[in-house]
């Protein structure tokens, strides 16, 4: 008894990972609001092999509610549509405008989108094309991005506004501060100042000079 | 004994040459002197030294003036060797017998006299291949009983070692000595191992392991729980710490009890280079001891459930190195796990310019190619080396973090890092409820166990060492 039981344990592990599949992580993402909905774009990274450098791949999918979009991306990649590894999520001005609150709420009770990933807006730009301008520092936007928001953050030039904070921010009623992004006339992503959230809804954008 | 000697020597001799018929290497020789003495001597030949026992019994006896001898004047007398005694006891001449010495029988006398004359080809005293060591003494056990004792009493120069001998194993009836320093030994370990030593009714015991296995504390437990050494030096210093040894006739292996956990991470020569070079290299033993039993299971356990933990890039590349690879992470990791042991057995059981041919074929070239043709994912093959090599770093413990390995490896493919928590949580229960001869399995590396010493995970300089560093309840008088 106790052989077949060890016997049936291998077996089992040996089949353990049969389904493993190779992720394409999303390193970063942009969020805006349409007629019907809301408009995801994800930024995936692919690598094909060790000697090929990693290649960012962009995905959009439109939906009528937020767990729609994730599911819809779900479908459009036929696996798992891998968001722990997401560090930025880019927010359009309309989406702002509209407020933050059903987001960031419906964001902090996913398992995989991390307390940490970090929320931007996009000024007189769309998210869309904030995400996939041209990076300076890396081969892919989204991590240039990343870095380029923990740098200023650090510095202090840009609010520090990890999910986890601007979610306590929001049940508290406090004011919101969001870094925001614009293009630049070389067609970078640049970061500028703070986007003042109140009540959840975006209601003005300062200078770096007045954070 | 299925027969007896009487005053009769014709008859004796006939009863012992049907004994030992068929026997080629039985030997049996009659003397007459001048005088009229009439004698037989018996041995196996190759067994013993023949220049002694014609030097020393034939050419004696013929020229012996008596006409009869009676046991007691043969052995006194007579024969010109030192140690030789009256055996009436059949069962121990036939053993003595057996073991090189040679029988002496006398015409009006029922009592044989036994002369020790072994001189069987040994193998000389080398350095162990399994316990080398940087600096300090290189001897070695051998096969031979009393070799291995006298390097013991050379080391141990004092009248309070101990050595009792018994005899085990119906067929080989081999001999086994009982070694210890009265006074430091606690009286109850000797009464402890000398009751286990006399329970065992074997049929036959041709190494030291026959006796380990039988009379070691919890047999099925992957951990070792009686000690053993090749080194006279490390067997002295055991016993030293108040331990027993037992040695075997026939194996250069000897054992050590109690066995502690502690021991699994000295190496043998910590005690003779500084001592902060013996602390890094056991600490790093240490580390060792959980890379090699946690890094496939941690390998597999991110890769497979909790790949948010990896870092990103970490994660392209091994996400990269396995596409085109035919198996799951957990499959090949595993069969890179067998491949390795493998290899390890194949590479010790091959002499040794083929072995180490081997290992480098098998390791290098084979695992590059695999990696290449895409049979294999690199990330496997690296963990896999990491496990194995950081394995070697224990020796003690190689039989037992092979086992862990592979369970763990099979929890975390199974549960992710539950599973490894699991399965080290049961290690530890297990570790926690061992005892060898009675003495905590985890003693001196827990506080709470016995924490007066000065030799743990780090070993303090000899000269804050106290002499009774180890589990030596009595003071050394």
């Amino acid at each position: 008894m106790k052989r077949c039981f060890a016997l049936c344990v291998l077996c089992a592990a040996l089949l353990c990972g049969c389904s493993a599949e190779n992720p394409l992580p999303v390193s970063a993402a942009a969020m805006s609001r349409t007629a019907d909905g809301y408009r995801l774009t994800a930024e995936l990274i692919r690598q094909d092999s060790l000697d090929g450098d990693a290649a960012p791949v962009y995905l959009s999918v439109e939906a009528e509610d937020l767990p729609s979009l994730f599911a819809e991306a779900e479908r459009r990649l036929g696996g798992h549509f891998y968001f722990s590894h997401a560090e930025t999520v880019i927010l359009d001005e309309g989406l702002a405008e509209a407020g933050i609150r059903e987001l960031t709420g419906w964001l902090a009770e996913r398992q995989d989108a991390r307390l940490t990933l970090r929320l931007v807006v996009a000024r007189d730009a769309s998210a869309d094309e904030l995400l996939q301008l041209q990076a300076l520092g890396e081969a892919i936007p989204g991590v240039a991005l990343y870095e380029l928001l923990e740098g200023l953050s650090a510095r202090g030039d840009v609010p520090d506004a990890p999910l986890y904070k601007v979610q306590n921010a929001l049940a508290q009623g406090q004011t919101v501060q969001l870094p925001y992004l614009y293009a630049t006339e070389d067609e970078h992503a640049a970061a500028g100042g703070a986007a003042i959230f109140d009540g959840g809804c975006l209601t003005g954008f300062l200078p770096k000079e007045g954070i | 004994m299925s027969f007896q000697f009487t005053d009769d020597l014709d008859h004796n001799i006939a009863v012992l040459k049907a004994q030992f018929t068929g026997d080629s290497t039985f030997v049996s020789r009659e003397i007459r002197s001048p005088s009229g003495l009439r004698c037989a001597i018996f041995f196996f030949d190759g067994m013993v030294n023949a220049v002694a026992i014609n030097e020393s019994i034939v050419r004696p006896l013929i020229r012996e003036t008596r006409s009869r001898l009676t046991a007691e004047e043969l052995a006194q007398s007579a024969v010109q060797i030192n140690d030789s005694r009256v055996e009436p006891d059949l069962s121990l001449m036939l053993a003595s017998f057996l073991y090189g010495d040679t029988v002496i029988l006398t015409e009006g006398e029922a009592r044989p006299v036994v002369v020790n004359t072994k001189g069987f080809a040994s193998r000389s005293s080398a350095e162990p291949e399994g316990e080398k060591v940087l600096r300090g003494p290189r001897e070695g056990f051998t096969e031979v009983f009393m070799t291995n004792l006298s390097m013991l009493r050379r080391r141990l120069n004092d009248p309070r070692l101990k050595f009792t001998f018994s005899r085990i194993g119906e067929r080989t009836n081999t001999v086994v000595c009982l070694c210890y320093l009265e006074g430091v030994a606690d009286e109850k370990l000797v009464r402890t191992v000398q009751e286990r030593l006399a329970k065992l009714h074997p049929d036959s015991v041709l190494d030291s392991n026959y006796i380990a296995e039988r009379i070691r504390d919890e047999r099925r437990s992957p951990f070792p729980t009686l000690g053993t050494t090749e080194r006279p030096d490390v067997a002295a210093a055991r016993m030293l710490e108040g331990r027993v040894a037992i040695v075997a006739d026939g194996s250069p292996v000897v054992l050590t009890a109690p066995c502690i956990l502690q021991e699994c991470f000295q190496a043998n020569d910590d005690y003779y280079i500084s001592v902060e070079q013996a602390g890094l290299s056991r600490l790093l033993r240490c580390a060792a001891f959980l890379l090699t039993l946690t890094v496939p299971a941690l390998y597999l356990a991110c890769v497979l459930h909790h790949q948010e933990l990896v870092p990103t890039r970490l994660l392209l590349a091994i996400s990269a190195a396995q596409r085109g690879t035919p198996l799951p992470p957990a499959s090949e990791t595993f069969l890179m796990l067998i491949v390795f042991e493998l290899l390890k057995e194949a590479g010790t059981r091959t002499p040794g310019v083929i072995g180490q041919t081997m290992s480098i074929v098998g390791g290098l070239v084979l695992g590059q190619a695999a990696v290449q043709a895409r049979f294999i994912s690199a990330p496997a093959v690296i963990i896999v080396a990491v496990a194995g090599v950081t394995g070697l770093a224990l020796p003690k413990l190689q039989s037992s973090t092979t086992v862990l390995r592979f369970a763990l490896t099979a929890a975390a493919a199974l549960l992710g890092l539950y599973g490894i928590v699991f399965g080290l949580a049961l290690i530890l229960l297990h570790l926690c409820a061992l005892d060898s001869c009675e003495t905590p399995y985890l003693l001196n590396l827990l506080p709470r166990v016995h924490p007066h010493t000065e030799d743990s995970y780090l070993r303090a300089p000899w000269f804050q060492m106290r002499r009774n560093r180890f589990l030596a309840q009595k003071e050394d008088k």
